[in-house]
């Protein structure tokens, strides 16, 4: 092969790479629900590098329940919510590696409720809202194969319906969505309010609530269970991670999960690790959390109750972790800018709810 | 490993990049060894019965060549004190020795395809006889597997064999070489089937690399790919719809299922054999051609001749002339001649012939009656015509018809595809009954309105795919009709700029990625002569 040749057959390749590359982007960008993948994008792909104190991890409670913002308002931390639906807790070393690249921070919030994850509930396209839109690296082969493995186990052999290789390749699964893409495809999502949830039929959502029973009562983990979180501690000791696992406040939260979370609190302590528990009534107490205004479900916490569980918690990490006072720094001017904009979210989400209940009303009345 | 995978653009990767960088003397066996391993991917609890083939085909060609050699070199020692006589029935004598051999060798290959492809099937019917004539006893079914490539493969030995006994060229000496040709990686799964005197030789001889021709044998690939999975796999859906749920359906609707059956093999056969092709020419090995428009044919004579051409040229070769050329076929004719008179009588042998060969045709498609039915209707069909060419010919003189006019040639295309089309019935339906039974409910209902009332949109695809449908038959139409007129579509793109090669590459590129039918959501479909 002559030189030219060579040169023009690698430039074809690259420009071939370059090409499914973005175009792999526009396929998967809004696979699913924007809650999910956008805010994945937002963190790798738009948040400034080495910018976070640290990360929220956890499934779908974290991000209806952590207003970022708020505790950057509050108390000057940058703690970014790194959750997805049902998040499968064998990924949460995954995502605390991942997170590691870009983000020079060793201080970890764990929501440990996602360890309910690891039962039959489990399925491959929580798996997918998490990796599709990670990075390619060996971090991210090894968040497959392990979920896919955790899935096998759970279902038995032969129950990841979707070809393993669409796992790596994502494009392979998303592509007949070419006929289906729509101008926010194209353009690249960013989260003006740093995470926080701003869909507002969630975020002004209102439900009164039942409180579920409460138990301190345990019971063993599973085999995965188990594994995966002395996977996730030994990583943090070796490492000389800050962790702190929490509890999001849930109305209802099933018995046997309860048992499971206690026990999981019980090795993470033996561990040296702080546990921050919601779900008692102490907290509900300290949290003065309204059961009839405060949830949108029995697991998700309106932005009423987001503002009220992230202030507590935002002072709890400032009191307990040595996290720097970001406040007032040059660079992080779109921290203040995030508190603006979600303030101005919540005053109108609200306003525009209570206008539509007078509406109702009146047509009730009517 | 299927063609249509990740792991077989793998695979081909690597067998170039060992082939390219192997010395020229190893090339061939870079082949052999990799023709193995897909072999082995894909069946290799089966490999042995590729082994047996090719030991005995090998060995039968061997002997072949050394009984010639012997006759000859007797005769040649002996020339002066052999008389003419003699020297005639030494000759014959080594035909009756070569033919003892041949026929050993068919019986066993073919023996082992009949038994594999065919014993449950005969079985089954053996056992319905049975009963009819009150019998208890059964044969039982055996659970067997039909190795990969058999159906092809063994035409391809049986066709060396007959070629050596015919002393057509030297039998091969190398069984390494030779199990090469046997198993050539890209063509053993579904053909084309391989004339040794076309094959043999590329095989083991050394090809550089040439960037022009793995340039064209990727495109070729491509193009291959295109006809598989934005077509053939697009259209499967409508047709698996269609012939699964038949008696939901009448009329237009069920001839639409046929026509889509039609694009679909089209697209899923020459794609497959584009892909195979494509490989073997980045290799540098030209493979047979295999298709050529069969859909621009004008009578289902010239259709079959343009349709799975290795098959047909198999078939005319070592069936349709031993048969119509041999002693019992002459008699025949000459008795015919008698009775009928000299048209007919002439006709006849040639008539039976050619019914044989489709029926044949037919059979090795599958066990099943409907592929007996799917021979019947070719062979009946060209046998018909046959025997009504000068009637065709009368008709067409009294109606004034210019035949070479395009309107009369497109009259003869539309008129032998939809022949062609309505054969493909027996070869699709799951059984012959439901086939006839579709055969005859496509006649029995006119129901145009299916067309505009929304009918189309609930046979599982939508608006977009029947418009990318159309555009691929509109992208084979053109191509094709360039094609006929001898244009080399791939040389007279290679002459533009790059720009404007860039982008057609690359737009045929993301066509295929961004519009062909597979991952995960979707059901991959095996190539369909595959599994035959």
């Amino acid at each position: 092969m002559k030189k030219q040749q060579a040169v023009k057959a690698v430039s074809f390749i690259l420009l071939f790479l370059i090409m499914f590359s973005l175009t792999s982007k526009v396929l998967i960008r809004c696979a699913e629900d924007e809650n999910t993948l956008s805010r994945v994008y937002s963190m790798y792909h738009t948040e400034r590098k080495n910018s976070w104190s640290g990360t929220i991890i956890g499934a779908s409670t974290v991000y209806n329940g952590w207003i970022a913002p708020i505790a950057w308002h509050e108390n000057g931390i940058a703690l970014y919510p790194s959750s997805w639906p049902n998040m499968p807790f064998c990924l949460v070393l995954n995502v605390i590696k991942d997170v590691q690249k870009r983000q020079n921070t060793d201080f970890f919030v764990v929501d440990i409720r996602s360890i309910r994850s690891l039962t039959e509930n489990y399925r491959d396209q929580y798996v997918r809202y998490v990796l599709d839109s990670m990075p390619m690296s060996l971090n991210r082969a090894d968040a497959i194969e392990r979920s896919l493995d955790v899935l096998e186990q759970l279902h038995g052999e032969g129950s990841v319906q979707d070809d393993k290789l669409s796992y790596y390749i994502p494009f392979f699964k998303y592509h007949s969505r070419w006929s289906d893409l729509e101008k926010s495809d194209y353009v690249k999502f960013r989260s003006e309010m740093k995470g926080a949830l701003q869909v507002p039929k969630n975020a002004f959502a209102s439900k009164k609530q039942k409180r579920g029973n409460l138990t301190e009562e345990c019971t063993a983990l599973n085999d995965l269970q188990a594994q995966y979180l002395m996977e996730l501690l030994d990583y943090a000791k070796e490492n000389d991670l800050r962790m702190l696992f929490i509890s999001m406040p849930v109305a209802r939260f099933d018995k046997g999960e309860q048992e499971v979370q206690n026990e999981a609190f019980r090795i993470i302590e033996s561990y040296g690790y702080p546990v921050l528990n919601f779900n008692t009534e102490e907290m509900y107490a300290e949290l003065e959390l309204d059961f009839s205004t405060d949830y949108r479900d029995k697991r998700h916490l309106n932005s009423k109750g987001g503002k009220k569980f992230t202030v507590y918690l935002a002072n709890y990490i400032k009191e307990n972790f040595d996290l720097e006072d970001l406040r007032g720094r040059e660079e992080y001017k779109d921290w203040d800018k995030a508190y603006e904009t979600y303030e101005a979210f919540y005053a109108d989400g609200w306003a525009q709810k209570e206008l539509e209940e007078q509406e109702k009303a009146k047509q009730g009345e009517e | 490993m299927a063609f249509v995978s990740v792991e077989f653009l793998i695979f081909i990767c690597i067998v170039c990049l060992a082939y390219f960088i192997m010395p020229a003397k190893g090339k061939w066996v870079v082949l052999l060894i990799t023709s193995y391993v897909f072999y082995a991917f894909s069946s290799w609890k089966l490999l042995i019965f590729l082994l047996i083939t090719t030991a005995t085909t090998f060995l039968t060609g061997m002997q072949l060549g050394k009984i010639s050699k012997n006759t000859k070199a007797y005769i040649a020692t002996n020339k002066e004190t052999l008389g003419r006589e003699e020297k005639k029935l030494d000759r014959e004598k080594q035909i009756q020795k070569k033919r003892r051999v041949v026929l050993l060798m068919v019986l066993l290959n073919l023996g082992i395809l009949i038994f594999l492809k065919y014993f449950n099937f005969l079985a089954g019917n053996v056992n319905k006889l049975l009963g009819m004539a009150g019998g208890e006893t059964q044969i039982p079914f055996l659970s067997l597997f039909l190795p990969l490539g058999i159906s092809f493969y063994t035409l391809q030995a049986i066709g060396y064999v007959v070629d050596i006994y015919r002393e057509k060229y030297e039998p091969d000496t190398n069984l390494a070489q030779f199990a090469l040709f046997m198993s050539f990686f890209p063509q053993i799964i579904q053909g084309p089937i391989a004339r040794y005197d076309h094959l043999a030789h590329q095989l083991y001889e050394p090809h550089a690399f040439d960037y022009d021709r793995v340039a064209k044998g990727a495109q070729l690939i491509l193009w291959g790919f295109m006809k598989k999975l934005v077509l053939a796999d697009r259209v499967a859906i409508l047709v698996n719809q269609i012939f699964d749920n038949y008696m939901q359906y009448e009329g237009l609707v069920l001839f639409i299922g046929a026509i889509g059956y039609s694009l679909q093999i089209y697209g899923d056969f020459s794609g497959g054999m584009d892909i195979a092709r494509g490989v073997s020419q980045i290799l540098g090995i030209d493979l047979a051609i295999n298709f050529d428009h069969p859909y621009f044919s004008r009578s289902l004579s010239e259709f079959w001749r343009r349709w799975h051409i290795t098959l047909g040229g198999w078939m005319k070769d070592y069936v349709f002339y031993p048969l119509s050329l041999s002693k019992s076929f002459n008699k025949l004719g000459k008795k015919c001649r008698k009775i009928f008179g000299n048209y007919i009588g002439k006709k006849l042998p040639t008539f039976l012939a050619m019914f044989i060969t489709f029926m044949l045709v037919g059979v090795w498609h599958g066990s099943s009656w409907k592929y007996i039915a799917y021979g019947f209707w070719n062979g009946g069909i060209i046998s018909a015509s046959i025997l009504l060419e000068s009637f065709y010919t009368k008709c067409s003189t009294v109606c004034k018809i210019d035949v070479e006019s395009y309107g009369w040639k497109f009259i003869q295309m539309v008129r032998t595809f939809i022949l062609a089309t309505l054969g493909r019935f027996f070869s699709r339906a799951l059984t012959c009954q439901i086939a006839l039974y579709m055969f005859l409910h496509t006649f029995t209902s006119f129901n145009p309105w299916v067309l505009t009332d929304g009918t189309l949109m609930e046979l599982g695809l939508k608006g977009v795919d029947y418009v990318l449908i159309f555009v691929m038959i509109l992208i084979l139409l053109v191509v094709g009709i360039l094609q006929e007129r001898g244009i080399h579509l791939r040389d007279s793109i290679a002459q533009q700029n790059i720009l404007f090669r860039w982008f057609l590459y690359l737009g045929a590129l993301f066509f295929v990625l961004l519009t062909g039918i597979y991952g995960p959501g979707y059901s991959a479909t095996e190539f369909i002569y595959q599994q035959f």
